[in-house]
């Protein structure tokens, strides 16, 4: 009787696991995949008022204790953006100068990053799984908010929607391993991929240009009309070369702090067709 | 084997669960991690009622999980229904059986485990990033969630599955009886 008894059971975990392979593989088909993002969404929708919810509660609360932890480091961060503005006042009368001919750069090139609409929404939750990384935005299809558009940050780039229901979107961040994203060091095209906590750059050949520490990569605008050029993506936080001279590695950190990211705009930016 | 009230009670359980995952537990990061709730459902209820019902109630909690994550739909169903069962066949062995005394810390080790084997699964089928420093703050919070969470979930269980009769430690929880007297007669 006890091996019958588990007999059945193995039966009914082979049929479990079977199901689970068979769905997992239908949702890589196209219209299955779709019904399933229906169904997906349709979840999304029904925890969204209780998301927003919790969100308005906890974020305060969470605020107090990230800057109780973080006193220090805030110090710190407060004294160098302190001298950032020194930097940028000063900056910024130079150019004022040069305003007026950027303009008329800027309607000769028609750079589109400066020109797309965009819709100013709210991170309500963090990735759902601790293998992505992903936030949940307070932007749906209702919004004129789809798949694919990029999303921006206060500094730069945050990400692109992954799914939009009618009332929210998962964006995937800059930093998933899963995203890829064309940039631009000075003039040199490189291709960056997420790794998890920041970017890494690839195509690196050998006539590269070696770029320094503290540059800022911007979107190239290259990958299909992905993403508009211009965007900036992060700062260079190391090169490695060999010892031959040849560029070998290129780590980017992001130019938004994931953490502390409340405030978002989604542009209304589809690659052309 | 599974009456309909029960059925009824373990959703009840899977969707509470999954409603203060989405809404409370994803804002409690630590180290870049948050701890999930739904991974330690088929631990505990493998504890607490046998493998079968182990790989059961992971395959609901893994597809109820799956609704909200951008993985491939039914990654989270294969591996909790994974987990549910081994953690059930385990305690069941004469190797686990002390598993269920020591069954708060069995939760947060076998959550751990359960973590790894996800990571693992979603490496094998090319999901990429699940390998990383990171992992060792998910396994952190992972652990630390279930030994908080699950004394809670132990008490649901029992609640929800007090009627099955089935191997495992149905017959320790206070509401069953002597069930395991009726399945051995």
């Amino acid at each position: 009787m006890a091996i019958a008894r588990g007999s059945n059971q193995r039966l009914t975990l082979l049929i479990l696991l079977l199901i689970s392979i068979t769905v997992v593989t239908l949702d890589y088909h196209g219209a299955v995949a779709r019904g399933i993002g229906h169904i997906r969404n349709a979840a999304v929708d029904v925890l969204s008022p209780f998301q927003r919810a919790t969100s308005a509660v906890l974020h305060p609360i969470g605020d107090v204790f990230a800057g109780a932890v973080h006193y220090g480091q805030l110090e710190t961060q407060n004294a160098q953006l302190r001298a950032q503005i020194g930097t940028l006042e000063r900056r910024s009368a130079q150019q004022n100068f040069s305003l007026a001919a950027s303009k008329q750069i800027e309607s000769l090139s028609h750079l589109p990053f400066l020109n797309v609409p965009t819709v100013a929404g709210e991170v309500i939750s963090p990735a759902a799984s601790n293998f992505e990384q992903t936030i949940q935005i307070n932007l749906g299809t209702s919004n004129g908010v789809g798949p694919g558009m990029p999303v921006v940050g206060p500094s730069g780039l945050v990400g692109t929607i992954l799914s939009s229901s009618g009332s929210q979107s998962i964006v995937e961040l800059a930093i998933d391993a899963r995203f890829g994203v064309g940039v631009l060091l000075g003039p040199t095209y490189f291709q960056a991929q997420g790794t998890g906590n920041g970017l890494s750059l690839h195509q690196i050949q050998s006539k590269s240009k070696v770029p320094f520490v503290g540059q800022v990569a911007v979107t190239s605008g290259q990958d299909n009309g992905a993403y508009p050029p211009g965007i900036p993506v992060g700062r260079v936080t190391s090169v490695k070369k060999s010892a031959t001279g040849q560029l070998e590695s290129i780590k980017v950190s992001s130019s938004v702090n994931f953490t502390l990211l409340q405030y978002i705009s989604v542009m209304q930016w589809l690659p052309p067709a | 084997m599974i009456e309909d009230p029960t059925w009824l009670k373990a959703a009840v359980v899977i969707a509470l669960s999954l409603l203060f995952q989405e809404t409370v537990l994803t804002q409690v990061v630590i180290l870049g991690a948050h701890p999930d709730l739904m991974i330690v459902l088929p631990v505990t209820a493998g504890i607490v009622a046998g493998a079968e019902v182990g790989s059961v109630v992971g395959f609901f909690a893994g597809a109820a999980a799956d609704l909200l994550l951008s993985t491939p739909f039914g990654l989270s169903a294969f591996v909790f229904a994974l987990v549910g069962y081994g953690i059930g066949a385990f305690v069941n062995s004469p190797l686990g059986h002390d598993l269920y005394n020591a069954r708060l810390s069995g939760s947060g080790l076998g959550s751990v485990v359960g973590t790894l084997v996800f990571a693992v699964v979603a490496s094998i089928i090319g999901q990429p990033g699940s390998f990383s420093v990171h992992l060792l703050a998910t396994f952190f919070n992972v652990g630390i969630g279930a030994l908080v969470f699950a004394p809670v979930l132990f008490v649901g269980w029992r609640w929800a599955l007090s009627s099955i009769r089935t191997l495992g430690f149905g017959p320790r929880m206070p509401t069953s009886g002597s069930a395991l007297n009726r399945s051995s007669s």
